[in-house]
């Protein structure tokens, strides 16, 4: 698991650099950051973000936030991570990985 | 002209298209930006065109360089940069664009932000406060630089002087008020006073350095004469306690304020204003001749209410918000005429008690456009008008 450092825009041009992704990961809450994913696997994979309990409604779990990335060019990008997406024990937003072979991510703040 | 495309939750996988040639347009957008892929064998400078001068002389553009197989994010592209900002490539072979937007959070949601529904010079959501101990000590100003912050120093006080009680501790944080449906808000509480002609309450201001005091011309608006007219406030709160020790809802109470006298000021809005007037939504002013508009309207503390104040010579208005006790939503606004002022300086609290979710200040005549969407914003946040137990319990 590794905390992933936001890389801020400029108007003078961000070249992003992109990670190995881990099974899981996690970021500080801030409404300017999305996560990029890459993928270059044959297989497709699942990123999820975890939806802490804070947002439970009428007793139950609200489902975790799940996008499929395409095999071999899939790039996604998911955001704003809002603090709603908190886990209010570690104040961070926690992203799960289906697979971790051939993935890469970036935190990008605008 | 490339269209924004909005990253969300179900992913965005980015459509980039061709560079129709080496010229292009984006919409400004704080929160939008240019990405630019270069699949080509060589290198491509983009160029941003800055519009403008400064000292006669014309800003220089912005050069970017992508080198071939690399990508560049380019933004935020602020309205600085014109209604649109154009782009230049040094060639189209090779390149391809987006226009890229991050939503703000509360858009994800369907609703948006306090800062984002109106052209605001400050704008302050109590979501944001930073606390010590419970209180508020900073409420961030999310569209210009003026926080929040404690009101220290020195200010005469209807025959006492705050200094003697300064710095005046932060409003106690809510963090969610059935006031206002649940949204965060903040209460200035009374705290104990000696030798006060009336009771102080706990405040916040936009006009101090954390230093010196709200009366101190360095820390207004525009120092050292304030934002001329036209202008406009809009606050979402609620009446609190009473401004009369052992007194009831009846007597004055403002939730937004200001004081200084000298060369104008700002709109005090509230209820019955000190000395002055029914107990109906007032706004008035204490600068060079007491003026006021007042609604139709009879405030209460069972009310969480919008007001909106336009301060613009005969062009004034103000306005309120309110939902009755079977929950319908309801808008009086009165127009009237108020004197020459400009706003120096606004606080909260002091010689007030309010609950206050969220303020702002806009520059220029309001755009009715952007009224409408802090009444519709707002409305959410509104219960029905009913007796709630003072906060905290």
């Amino acid at each position: 698991m590794a905390l992933l450092a936001p890389q801020q825009i400029k108007i003078t041009g961000l070249a992003p650099v992109l990670a190995a992704a881990n099974a899981a990961d996690t970021v500080a809450p801030d409404d300017r950051v999305f996560l990029l994913y890459r993928n270059t696997n044959a297989a497709t994979r699942n990123i999820t973000v975890v939806t802490p309990t804070k947002l439970d409604q009428y007793g139950q779990a609200l489902p975790d936030i799940v996008v499929t990335i395409a095999a071999t060019t899939g790039e996604e990008r998911i955001g704003p991570m809002t603090q709603d997406l908190a886990d209010p024990s570690t104040g961070l937003i926690t992203v799960n990985l289906s697979a971790t072979t051939d993935v890469t991510v970036a935190a990008i703040r605008i | 002209m490339l269209a924004y495309q909005p990253i969300g939750y179900v992913g965005y996988d980015g459509t980039f298209t061709p560079a129709p040639g080496t010229d292009d347009t984006v919409p400004t957008d704080t929160r939008g930006f240019l990405w630019v892929k270069n699949t080509g064998g060589v290198s491509r400078t983009v160029t941003v065109t800055v519009p403008g001068t400064s000292f006669s002389q014309p800003l220089p553009d912005v050069a970017i360089n992508v080198p071939a197989g690399t990508e560049t994010l380019i933004g935020p592209l602020p309205p600085g940069l014109g209604a649109l900002v154009s782009v230049n490539y040094s060639s189209a072979a090779g390149i391809s664009a987006a226009a890229v937007r991050l939503p703000f959070a509360g858009e994800t949601l369907g609703f948006p932000d306090w800062v984002d529904l109106a052209d605001w010079e400050h704008s302050w959501d109590m979501a944001h406060a930073q606390l010590v101990d419970g209180r508020a000590v900073n409420v961030t100003d999310r569209s210009g630089n003026r926080p929040l912050r404690l009101m220290p120093g020195e200010a005469p006080l209807l025959g006492a002087d705050i200094d003697i009680y300064g710095p005046l501790p932060g409003p106690i944080w809510l963090p969610s008020s059935p006031r206002f449906n649940g949204r965060p808000a903040l209460v200035c509480d009374r705290f104990p006073t000696v030798g006060s002609a009336f009771p102080l309450f706990a405040g916040l201001t936009p006009n101090t350095d954390g230093v010196t005091g709200t009366e101190d011309s360095d820390n207004f608006f525009n120092a050292p004469n304030g934002y001329p007219q036209p202008y406009w406030v809009a606050v979402l709160g609620r009446i609190g306690l009473p401004d009369a020790v052992g007194g009831t809802d009846e007597d004055p109470a403002g939730i937004w304020d200001a004081q200084h006298g000298d060369v104008g000021t700002g709109p005090t809005i509230g209820r019955k204003i000190v000395g002055i007037g029914a107990p109906n939504w007032q706004v008035s002013n204490f600068g060079p001749g007491l003026v006021l508009i007042t609604a139709a309207h009879t405030a209460t503390a069972n009310e969480t209410v919008l007001v909106l104040c336009c301060v613009n010579g005969a062009s004034s208005f103000l306005e309120v918000t309110w939902r009755d006790a079977a929950g319908t939503l309801l808008t009086l606004r009165q127009t009237g005429t108020l004197l020459a002022w400009n706003y120096l300086e606004c606080f909260a609290g002091w010689v007030h008690g309010p609950y206050l979710s969220a303020a702002g200040i806009g520059l220029g005549v309001p755009d009715e456009a952007d009224l409408d969407l802090i009444r519709a914003w707002s409305a959410r946040w509104i219960p029905p008008a009913r007796s709630l137990p003072s906060e905290p319990s």
